[in-house]
């Protein structure tokens, strides 16, 4: 194989539904966005590749369902995940508040050291806006999660969300190798990172 | 007391050791304690696994009574997840009781299986109990898995969804560096993904692709063994009809991945082993997979294809020299399949290269393939190389002529002079071949090389398709390469004019100066004078239909061709010869199919195809002919009935199924298949054109119909104008006719001297007369048909109208009741502002939105309605200007009969003159008795001809009067059309009429008023909803405000 890549990153986005998380993954790997409200079944996947200082990075963007009757098949997903986005919506309160028990399904199911960023969705809207910034950036903070806005209606902060994931990752990589990998056609961060077996799944 | 109840315990031990031998009720009864010491509680943890011990070697008639109480070992197994050794003899009593045997019914172990998955905690506990890196754990485990998946596949596919984390521990396993743990894992997945996406879209997500294809290299690629393939067969279930499978397969570089497993050795083109053979097939199956048609995904995969080498490496397959039949027949179907409908595989196709394999120079791939197609033995293989060419030429029209171009002959001009031949792997090998043995002379072989090696594409296939008028002594006759032929060069022809037309100006041969003067044989002249020399020789039908088909294609859309075709006198008549010929009687053979019909209906369709495509030149020398056969010779009905059976045979109706798959076990792919898919789709593209030919025929082109009747009188009077310049062809004609009969009652009189000449001539003029009045009575009759249908289509729009009207009056009710509703919501919510919800308010402005949503739409339709009304009477306009048209025909067709009779009355008067001036040798009373009997025959012809004249008369003039009657109505409609346009416009004006048909106009104006009054009123309320709905939403922004105030 003579991959034209040298990072194979993936991500998952998960969140309430209707925040915008199909629309963020399709304002960035396609540059599009739909007015049309479809829920997503199961889970999709796209795939985009970015330069990162030099270094080009594939990244598969898993979005996934985010509605409960889909919970246990998106579980799935967290364990092989090497990012993971937590997506609200500004304009409403009660999906910031479900991103407590988001953050508690990673912590169950995805590896330790998986990466997390932590975004709101449509900031455009300003009139309806009830999450105030400050608010959700102290609460990121106190988790030690970067935290941005986004629009995905006007692309606002949209490529700043993706490559911030791919940042974050890229540097947990480079931390927990210290020396200079011999072979750099590709690297899986997956398979490098020790996984810790978990007990108690349920 | 203690010492009783042990001494107790080990008798009944002995026991049961004891009578192991014996009866199985005893091991029935003993699995009973067993079981209730691991439910006792107050059991120590010994006790119970000795007993889970001793549950181990129960025999198959023990497995009902522990599947009952199944609870208690799982609950053990919950308990105890740290003891190994536990958990070991655990998972084998289960596996142990859920195992069925071939022989045995299995109702039990089946039954087992089903508790078992019924209690969803079972399911978690087993998958986590994949974490423990124990090699039994794992391997018992996964034996356990295979066991539930193949008793109940269902049940654990929605177990495994339903259970959180069940998959990713199960692929864990193909990590597993324990070959046999990572084997069993492989068979559990390869189950699991061969349905549901979901599974299939997590295994993929969990890297499986990338594992997949580094067990397949670390187990030898196309070297290995069952394992390969094993793997092989799993990417082919994640990667069949799941598109995003297949575009993180191809976005993450996996493709190229298999690339190894279609790359053979030279020994393997003689010697291949049954492992190789079944990778190379199941890599061909997974290409497929990615190049499956009207797939999203399967352009990009045909570029990656192609870029990878993967496509050359199919070539080599399907061309070179493989000696596995079959692996050449399916690598070549993949070949089509990765170049269709992609242009840029399709060049690239075309600019490959193989070297020959005799005289070691490189040929076009395109070239080899023509050889394959022709001259393999196998008929799937030929086939395959067929389905290449369909992708290859279809809709690529340099292609096409380029390919066409090929067909002349002569090598001095060949642009191709590198094209050297070769016959395939299973054709007769040359002498230069040291592995076969020559059968025949060098020097005949050598001639057959040369040529062979001669030929272009095009001369192979001309070869082939005319080589049945020669044939060889000694060898038989391949009707397959004869089909070839024929079906590529269709394709080379199909929805191609500049290919057509190319064809029928390019000689076969380059023209000496000597025959310059002869006009050039080109393919269309060839195939029709092959065409005309089927008849005579006792040939294969199949031969006829392919060379039928071929022909329709050509002349279809291409009126040049048809012009060369009336060009020859026999053609026609050959076609109308076959399509009258009577269907030879097939009841002695019953299961033969009978392929005389299908040649009745080509001939049929070519016959449509002819009126539907000629030119004007075509068709003033040969509409009149085309159209008098097919009218009087052959008749509508049997028109339509030649086509029909044809349509509805069994080789059609299979072909319009679909694009056949590659399946070379079917019964079908070892025939020559008649038809295809696509030409399905032209026979009934053509079938709807020329249903009708029996009116369509003499309908003017719709370019030059005229749309107003004012016009329609201007060219009524034009073409009364017309019949004193066409009299001159007419009477010539005529004349022409008038010969042969004139001669005819002499020669009769000669030879028939005793007989009466009045009967010979009095049956003659009944039938004639029946016929016309027949036909007459028809036109009437479809006339007052067609008025019949006008009349309907009336009623049918009032009815429309009354319908429009009711649902207006619905929606105005709609509309009083939201208001009220809009209404109450407001008193209910001004006097407690305070006390109301956010959400409630929300929804209920999201509701008043929906609703204004579902009224623009209904308004939308209401105004489609109407102009589908407008439409409609146009079409009615259209509809009586065609009648119109048609009856100015009937009667300009009167018109001639009559002027015919008129001269047909003179000449006989002439012919009085003649034969009463006429010398005869008899004597004077022969004469007179002569002479007597031919005047009494001619008064007798000349009273019927008479009748017929006043009959004519009389239905020309009631023709006359329905064309005012007609030319009335036209004129109303259009006013109709007029007034209802000007409603719509809201722009009405007053015309009232006294004429009975201005009650009818009155009512339908006053309808259009009314709905127009209510659209307006209707569009008034819906500002009026607007308007409430806006207040509504002030008043939840202020209320939201306020609340918002009172949490602060």
């Amino acid at each position: 194989m003579n991959p034209d890549y040298h990072y194979l990153f993936k991500l998952l986005l998960i969140g309430d539904s209707g925040v915008g998380k199909s629309c963020l993954l399709l304002r960035f790997a396609d540059d599009t966005y739909s007015e049309s409200f479809i829920s997503t079944i199961g889970v999709d996947f796209k795939i985009r590749t970015i330069e990162l200082n030099g270094k080009t990075i594939k990244l598969q963007i898993w979005d996934t369902a985010g509605q409960e009757r889909f919970r246990t098949i998106t579980s799935s997903y967290y364990r092989g995940a090497h990012g993971i986005i937590v997506v609200y919506d500004v304009t409403d309160k009660l999906t910031f508040e479900n991103v407590r028990q988001w953050l508690q399904e990673i912590d169950r199911f995805a590896c330790e050291n998986v990466n997390k960023l932590l975004v709101g969705n449509k900031s455009d809207l300003v009139a309806k806006k009830v999450v105030d910034f400050n608010t959700a950036k102290a609460f990121a903070d106190s988790l030690q999660i970067p935290f941005l806005e986004t629009s995905a209606k006007q692309s606002t902060n949209v490529e700043q969300a993706f490559m911030t994931m791919a940042t974050e990752i890229k540097n947990r990589l480079t931390a927990s190798q210290p020396t200079q990998t011999v072979d750099k056609n590709k690297v899986v961060p997956g398979s490098s990172a020790p996984i810790s077996p978990k007990s108690g799944c349920c | 007391m203690n010492k009783n109840w042990f001494g107790g315990f080990l008798n009944n031990v002995k026991q049961t050791s004891g009578s192991s031998s014996g009866g199985s009720g005893v091991n029935n009864v003993s699995v009973e304690p067993l079981m209730d010491k691991i439910q006792d509680a107050s059991s120590t943890i010994e006790v119970k696994k000795e007993a889970v011990t001793q549950l181990s070697s129960i025999n198959r008639s023990c497995h009902q009574a522990v599947g009952a109480r199944m609870s208690v070992l799982t609950n053990l197994l919950e308990q105890n997840k740290d003891d190994i050794e536990l958990v070991r003899e655990i998972i084998q009593i289960l596996t142990l009781i859920m195992t069925t045997l071939p022989k045995d019914d299995n109702i039990i172990e089946i039954h087992n299986t089903e508790l078992f998955i019924s209690v969803k905690s079972n399911f978690v506990v087993i998958c986590d109990l994949l974490k423990v890196n124990d090699y039994y754990i794992k391997y018992y485990i996964a034996r356990f898995l295979v066991i539930l998946i193949k008793n109940r596949f269902d049940a654990v596919q929605e177990a495994i969804l339903s259970c959180p984390m069940s998959m990713p521990n199960i692929m864990s396993l193909l990590l597993d560096k324990r070959e046999v743990i990572r084997n069993e894992a492989l068979l559990i997945i390869l189950e699991l993904t061969k349905s549901n996406q979901e599974i299939q879209k997590i295994v993929a997500f969990e890297s499986a692709f990338e594992i997949l294809l580094d067990i397949i290299k670390r187990e030898g690629l196309s070297e290995g063994g069952v394992i390969v393939n094993d793997c092989i067969l799993v990417l082919n279930n994640l990667l069949k009809g799941n598109v995003s499978n297949q575009n993180f397969f191809r976005e993450t570089g996996c493709i190229q991945g298999l690339s190894p497993l279609l790359e053979v050795q030279n020994t393997d083109m003689w010697i291949l082993s049954d492992n190789k053979f079944n990778i190379i097939m199941s890599t061909l199956d997974i290409i497929l997979t990615l190049v499956e048609r009207n797939n999203v995904s399967t352009p990009p995969n045909q570029h990656v294809i192609s870029h990878s080498g993967i496509m050359n490496l199919i070539i080599r397959l399907g061309l070179g020299k493989m000696s596995s039949q079959v692996i050449r027949s399916k690598s070549l179907y993949t070949l089509g399949e990765i170049i269709h409908l992609n242009p840029e595989n399709i060049s690239e196709f075309s600019g490959v290269t193989m070297k020959s394999e005799v005289s070691k120079q490189s040929q076009t791939a395109l070239l080899r393939l023509t050889t394959v197609m022709l001259y393999s033995k196998d008929i799937i293989e030929k086939a395959a190389a067929f389905h290449v060419f369909k992708s290859y030429l279809y809709n690529n029209e340099e292609a096409q002529m380029a390919l066409a171009s090929t067909i002349i002959s002569d090598s001095s001009n060949n642009n191709n002079n590198n094209n050297n031949n070769t016959t395939s792997g299973d054709s007769t090998s040359s002498s230069n071949n040291t592995n076969s043995k020559s059968n025949s002379p060098i020097d005949q072989q050598q001639k057959l090389q040369l040529e062979f090696e001669n030929l272009s594409i095009g001369q192979h296939l001309y070869k082939a398709l005319f080589s049945w008028e020669t044939p060889i002594q000694g060898k038989p006759f391949d009707i397959s390469c004869f089909w070839f032929a024929s079906v590529v060069l269709l394709y080379m022809l199909k929805d191609s004019i500049h290919t057509k037309e190319q064809l029928l100006k390019m000689p076969l041969e380059v023209p000496k100066s000597s025959a310059e003067a002869q006009q050039p044989v080109t393919l269309f002249t060839k195939l029709m004078a092959c065409l005309m020399a089927t008849k005579k020789q006792d040939i294969d039908p199949t031969i006829k239909i392919g060379l039928l088909k071929l022909l329709a294609v050509w002349l279809a859309d291409s009126p040049k061709s048809i012009k060369i075709f009336f060009d020859g006198n026999q053609h026609l008549a050959f076609l109308v010869e076959i399509i009258l010929s009577p269907l030879p009687t097939g009841s002695s053979t019953v299961g033969n199919p009978n392929l005389h019909s299908h040649i009745q209906g080509l001939c049929t369709l070519i016959l449509g195809i002819c009126a539907q495509y000629m030119d004007d030149e075509t068709a003033e020398k040969n509409k009149s002919n085309l159209s008098s056969i097919i009218n009087h010779r052959i008749t509508v009905n049997t028109f339509k009935e030649k086509l029909d059976s044809l349509r509805k045979s069994d080789s059609f109706t299979n072909a319009e199924q679909g694009e056949e798959s590659f399946d070379p076990s079917s019964t079908a792919a070892k025939t020559i298949i008649l038809y295809d898919f696509d030409f399905t789709m032209f026979f009934k593209d053509v079938y709807d054109k020329i249903r009708h030919i029996g009116t369509n025929i003499n309908k003017p082109r719709p370019g030059k119909r005229p749309q107003q009747p004012t016009t329609t009188t201007n060219t009524t009077q034009q073409q009364q104008q017309q019949p004193p310049s066409q009299q001159q062809p007419q009477q010539q004609q005529q004349q022409q006719q008038s010969s042969p009969q004139s001669s005819s009652p002499l020669i009769q009189q000669k030879y028939d001297h005793t007989t009466t000449p009045n009967n010979n001539g009095s049956p003659q003029s009944p039938p004639i007369q029946t016929v016309q009045q027949l036909d007459n009575s028809i036109e009437f009759n479809n006339l007052k048909k067609v008025n019949n249908e006008l009349i309907e289509q009336l009623t049918g729009i009032k009815l429309q109208y009354q319908q429009l009207q009711q649902h207006s009056n619905q929606q105005q009710q709609l509309h009083q009741n939201q208001l009220q509703q809009l209404q109450q919501q407001l008193s209910t919510q001004v006097p407690l502002p305070q006390s109301s919800s956010p959400p409630p308010q929300q929804t209920t402005s999201g509701a008043s939105e929906q609703e204004l949503l579902q009224l623009l739409e209904d308004k939308d339709k209401e105004i489609s309605s109407l102009s589908d009304a407008v439409y409609k009477l146009e079409d009615i306009v259209v509809a009586k200007d065609d009648q119109i048209e048609e009856i100015n025909n009937i009667i300009e067709q009167l018109k001639q009969q009559l002027q015919q009779s008129q001269q047909q009355q003179q000449q006989q008067q002439q012919q009085q003159s003649s034969s009463s001036s006429s010398p005869f040798g008899n004597g004077g009373n022969g004469l007179d008795s002569s002479d007597y009997f031919e005047l009494l025959r001619l008064r007798q012809e000349n009273e019927p001809t008479q009748s017929r004249v006043r009959q004519l008369e009389n239905e020309v003039s009631q023709l006359n009067q329905k064309i005012i009657y007609l030319t009335n109505e036209n004129q109303l409609i259009q006013q109709q059309k007029e007034d209802a346009l000007k409603k719509i416009t809201s722009s009405p004006t007053s015309n009232n009429k006294n004429e009975p048909n201005s009650l009818k106009l009155a009512k339908l104006e006053g309808e259009l008023s009314e709905m127009k009054i209510k659209y307006e009123s209707l569009i008034k309320e819906q500002d009026e909803v607007l308007s409430y709905s806006t207040k509504i939403e002030l008043e939840n922004s202020n209320l939201k405000n306020q609340l918002s105030k009172l949490q602060q």
